[in-house]
């Protein structure tokens, strides 16, 4: 791979966005988030509050390795309804030909689409001290930044997702699943992406000392994807849709005014149609604040 | 002699009485501490949102959050006006569940409709004999009425304006 003076450049202007958001919500951050790095969690802010989580993000395949810095903003509309709205900080570096059909993060949407969402909490179950039982519904809808993506028209989205679990100061526990519609756009529709989540939590006894302490944990997170094939001219395109199951560990720590996250997510499974080249991994780093 | 010595006596008593009654009556009610138990939180953020949405309410002057107890211990200051219900408030907002709540409070002794009640500031509390502190009890319907106690006592979720007395103090 030749690196050329417009890929430093474009780099450069990663970093540089990344360090000025991490500048800007330091000076009255506070992290939030329970959360898995790619599945679906089902805990809302809480009302009034903020959430930012600017994320690293690499998706490697077999012709490559992309990545992307993303942001994403939460607001507690009340304590059991939040406004989420998730973007790219940056171009992809690296970008995958054709991207591959995903959403990074469950709740983040697709690389390069601007996506806002409403988080609503719609069971809430509290069973003890440090327990819940909660069910949340995620509605969204997308917009692309880039005319075209793997060579087709790409139109604005929608995704519906649908996450239950139990969170506790010992064990979390979520599973879920969600569905993307692509609208046409110029004779041209990208595949819908029905996806499932699980995700288990486990919290060492170690990490169980009481607030202010730094809180850790530890997840194992799966994720399942089977994208449909895209549509030119009213033409299913071969090389488009499959399956693919991934799993992998991630673990976030929490303390005080900020929290970080980081995740990896291989594939034990894929079938993908025609000669699309298969996945190695995924990985993600998340930084998370409160202000 | 010794008739009109007592009855001179008898008046001063009365007399010092009343100011000190006016004296306490005048000192400082409200809440001065409270222990509210809260269910379904669950991690550091959690316990830092719930920290600083309770330190945002006026008059507050110290909140201390643990997790492993499940609780938000929150001192208040002299001159508060703040009641239960805008704790309990706090911890709805945070996307919890608030539980019953150990309270330290002080204000003015009132007899209505035979049912004792403490009058803070703002806001006035039904006192219920508890089981486990029947002492508590006796002694608190031999003080008068208009009378500034201090009462520590549990307040059911159910009722932010009740209070099961476990103990007092005058």
């Amino acid at each position: 791979m030749r690196i050329t003076t417009a890929d430093t450049n474009r780099l450069n202007t990663c970093v540089l966005l990344a360090l000025l958001t991490l500048v800007i919500t330091t000076t009255r951050l506070h992290a939030e988030g329970h959360g898995p790095a790619f599945g679906l969690a089902t805990p809302t802010l809480g009302q009034g509050q903020w959430s930012s989580d600017t994320s690293f993000m690499a998706l490697s395949r077999d012709d490559g390795t992309a990545f992307m810095f993303r942001e994403m903003v939460g607001y507690g509309i009340t304590e059991d309804l939040q406004g989420l709205l998730t973007f790219p900080l940056s171009p992809v570096i690296d970008p995958l030909k054709p991207p591959s059909r995903t959403r990074m993060g469950a709740m983040m949407g697709s690389m390069t689409d601007v996506e806002g969402s409403l988080l609503w909490r719609f069971h809430r179950q509290a069973t003890d001290i440090g327990s819940r039982f909660e069910s949340s519904l995620l509605l969204g809808g997308s917009v692309p930044t880039e005319e075209k993506r793997g060579g087709l028209h790409v139109g604005p989205a929608l995704n519906a997702a649908l996450v239950t679990g139990y969170a506790s100061r010992t064990v979390y526990g979520w599973v879920g699943g969600g569905y993307q519609r692509y609208v046409e756009s110029a004779n041209d529709r990208l595949g819908d992406l029905p996806y499932a989540t699980a995700v288990f939590g486990w919290r060492p006894p170690f990490f169980q000392r009481d607030y202010p302490k730094p809180d850790w944990r530890i997840f194992v997170e799966s994720l399942a994807e089977f994208p449909q094939r895209n549509r030119s001219d009213g033409a299913r395109l071969a090389n488009s849709g499959g399956e693919r199951m991934l799993v992998g560990p991630s673990v976030l720590g929490l303390y005080g005014k900020w929290g970080v996250e980081a995740g990896v997510l291989f594939p034990v499974h894929q079938r993908l149609n025609g000669n699309q080249p298969e996945e190695k991994f995924r990985a993600k780093v998340v930084f998370t604040w409160w202000f | 002699m010794k008739t009109t010595m007592s009855k001179t006596m008898a008046r001063m008593a009365a007399v010092v009485a009343a100011l000190l009654t006016l004296g306490v009556s005048n000192a400082a009610a409200g809440l001065i501490e409270v222990k509210q138990t809260i269910w379904g939180m669950d991690c550091a953020p959690c316990a830092y949102g719930m920290e600083k949405g309770l330190k945002k309410l006026e008059g507050v002057k110290k909140v201390k959050v643990s997790l492993n107890k499940g609780n938000a211990v929150i001192e208040f200051a002299a001159d508060n006006k703040l009641v239960l219900a805008d704790i309990r408030r706090v911890v709805r907002d945070g996307g919890f569940t608030p539980k019953e709540a150990i309270i330290k409070i002080s204000g003015t002794l009132q007899r209505k409709d035979g049912e004792l009640r403490l009058q803070v500031s703002n806001a006035d509390y039904a006192l219920k004999p508890s089981e486990k502190a029947k002492d508590a009890w006796l002694r608190l319907q031999e003080v008068g009425t208009d009378v500034v106690v201090a009462i520590v006592g549990q307040t059911p979720v159910e009722h932010d304006d009740q209070i099961i007395v476990q103990e007092v103090k005058q």
